[in-house]
């Protein structure tokens, strides 16, 4: 039961970062205009699409989901701060939901793995 | 007055780092605003440090520490984590280790890879009058003048299938389960090459012990794995199936262990394997109890007529191994033995400090008497009853180097037993988790990826060498002590400190 609510946990943070990882190692126009409204375009798109992608590569895997668990976390809060204090949530109306879904199940399969951080 | 020195507060240096962490927060996050987005990677880091400290100090309630002084007690846990390796490597001093420390491992070390062992400028251990030593002859005999080494199991009994070893050494009893495959086929194979025989532990059919074609003894423990009804009583045909097999030269009947005496066997279910529970006859998934005795064993009586059952059931050789515990239960078999004229053809005695096996701490730390107070004392009764030439003596409990197996041999035992000394051989590290199937040097553990690093053939020559070296310092030793033959070895051979004189009595 414990692993089935895991894996769910898992896979449904990983869902949630796929598209933007993506939008970001790709260049996508979007993705230039967010950070050059940010002022970190392109390393901080560069670094932050790695980071997203190493989240969804380590949740998805044995042994690392509690550290691709703990880099999602870190990119969602980022980006929760990057949206309420410079971009603004204009726009898409699944932004902060999303988030907010991924900030929770990142902080669960923490939790939930508590005893066994990082690498298992 | 007023003293200027620095001092580190650990308390307060705990208490100043749960009030900084939401203060950076704040400071990272005016600075990531203001200045530049990039601050934010320290605001997201001081954030997640911040709830986990929260989490440590108001959510969980098992750790006292954590809840008193949060994040920077964790230190605490991480270098408690690594302490085993740092104090192994870096901090505990040459002769501190237990059970073996670095002077003895090294030796071994260096024995398995034909290495000179000699040490230069003086014993490293206590040179005071608390240990036993050996008492060197004034006209040693000439290396050329000491006889082979010679031992015949079952001649006693005039029977059929003698066992003759040529060497005062075989290797202990440790079970495929206990030991990885690729270790058992290296201290099997390694046993082949230098012509010593090995106990099979009381793992269940000794398939892999079997493939190398070394001199076996089939152990049988409590459980009797491999020849066991569904009950745990003998399959009397299994065992005569097994006693056929040409290279299965002894039976030992193992009442108890040096590891865990008057407990039965244990082996964790991390370490059982499909082809474990098939050899052993046991279900997957869950620890494996042996019983605490053998069902057909409840007294002195029952013990005897059990060994003469045995002994005809196998047409070999028959032994039992135990730890020596209550005098009067000991004394009391030997006495029934004679009674009936019905003696096992070799005896074991493990001492206390023994072994590799998963036992409860307190089983390994205190239960059991230590073999160089045991020995004498098995002589002394053997000596009463005088039934010397009815049976060998086997010893074993911490025998790695020579001059324990001479003391040993001195007090009475006819050929020593040893295990750790040969896992210590083909590379065990003493990294003391024998009983989690994570063994780093992939000896006794089942994962695949730890036993690849054992070479078999590799491996079987560092046992080949250690043998070598040890039947050379043997026979250095025997001519120091001025003795043609092992024979001749007494307890006039050794100095023994008042407290186990004391202990003999």
């Amino acid at each position: 039961m414990r692993k089935t609510i895991l894996w769910i946990l898992q896979i449904v943070s990983a869902f949630i970062l796929i598209g933007p990882a993506w939008s970001k190692i790709s260049s996508a126009q979007q993705s230039i205009a967010l950070f050059e409204a940010l002022g970190m375009e392109p390393y901080g798109r560069v670094i932050i699409g790695i980071i997203e992608s190493g989240a969804v590569v380590c949740l998805l895997l044995p042994k690392v989901h509690s550290l691709g668990a703990l880099m999602s976390l870190s990119v969602m809060i980022g980006a929760l701060i990057a949206h309420t204090t410079v971009i603004g949530m204009g726009g898409n109306h699944l932004l902060v939901p999303m988030m907010l879904i991924n900030i929770v199940s990142s902080t669960l399969i923490l939790y939930l793995r508590r005893d066994n951080m990082l690498v298992e | 007055m007023r003293e200027y020195r620095i001092a580190v507060n650990l308390e307060s240096m705990a208490k100043l780092a749960n009030r900084a962490l939401p203060t950076f927060i704040i400071f990272f996050g005016v600075l990531g605003y203001f200045v530049s987005f990039y601050f934010h990677f320290l605001t997201v880091g001081a954030i997640i440090l911040t709830a986990f400290n929260f989490y440590l100090l108001k959510g969980q309630t098992t750790h006292a520490l954590l809840r008193n002084f949060g994040i920077l007690a964790q230190l605490r846990y991480i270098l408690e984590s690594i302490g085993p390796e740092f104090r192994q490597y870096l901090y505990s001093n040459d002769t501190e280790e237990r059970p073996f420390n670095r002077v003895e491992r090294s030796d071994v070390y260096r024995k398995a890879k034909g290495i000179d062992s000699s040490a230069a400028f003086g014993s490293q251990r206590e040179y005071d009058a608390s240990e036993i030593k050996l008492r060197h002859s004034l006209y040693p005999v000439d290396h050329e003048d000491v006889e082979p080494f010679c031992l015949k199991f079952g001649e006693e009994r005039g029977i059929k299938n003698i066992h003759t070893i040529n060497k005062p050494i075989m290797i202990s009893a440790m079970s495929f389960g206990a030991l990885g495959k690729n270790a058992i086929h290296s201290l099997a194979r390694g046993a082949r090459k230098a012509g010593i025989t090995m106990n099979t532990g009381e793992g269940g059919i000794p398939k892999h012990h079997l493939q190398e074609g070394c001199d076996l003894i089939f152990q049988m423990g409590t459980a009797k794995f491999g020849v066991r009804n569904e009950d745990g009583s003998l399959n009397k045909e299994k065992l005569e199936q097994l006693s056929k097999e040409d290279k299965i030269k002894m039976v030992e009947i193992k009442l108890s262990q040096g590891a865990k005496p008057g407990k039965g066997g244990l082996l964790p279910k991390e370490k059982i394997t499909a082809e474990i529970a098939e050899l052993r006859g046991v279900p997957m998934g869950e620890d494996v109890l042996s019983p605490a005795h053998h069902l057909e064993c409840v007294d002195a009586v029952s013990t005897v007529k059990f060994i003469e059952q045995i002994q005809e059931i196998s047409q070999l050789p028959v032994g039992i191994k135990l730890c020596y515990g209550q005098k009067e239960e000991v004394k009391g078999l030997l006495k029934e033995m004679n009674k009936q004229n019905r003696f096992p053809d070799y005896f074991v005695i493990d001492g206390g400090e023994g072994g590799t096996g998963a036992a409860p701490k307190g089983f390994m730390d205190d239960v059991g008497v230590p073999l160089f107070a045991a020995l004498p004392i098995m002589r002394k009764f053997i000596a009463e009853l005088e039934i010397e030439d009815r049976f060998k003596l086997i010893c074993s409990g911490k025998l790695i180097n020579p001059s324990k197996q001479f003391m040993a041999l001195s007090m009475g035992a006819h050929a020593c037993y040893s295990a750790r000394g040969f896992l210590l051989a083909i590379g065990c590290i003493q990294a003391l988790q024998c009983n989690k199937n994570t063994c780093p040097v992939g000896i006794t553990t089942h994962n695949p990826h730890l036993e690849a690093g054992i070479d078999i053939e590799i491996k079987s020559e560092r046992v080949y060498n250690y043998v070598k070296s040890l039947e050379k310092e043997h026979i250095e030793l025997l001519a120091a002590l001025g003795k043609q033959k092992y024979s001749q070895l007494t307890p006039s051979n050794l100095f023994m400190p008042t407290s186990l004189l004391e202990a003999r009595s």
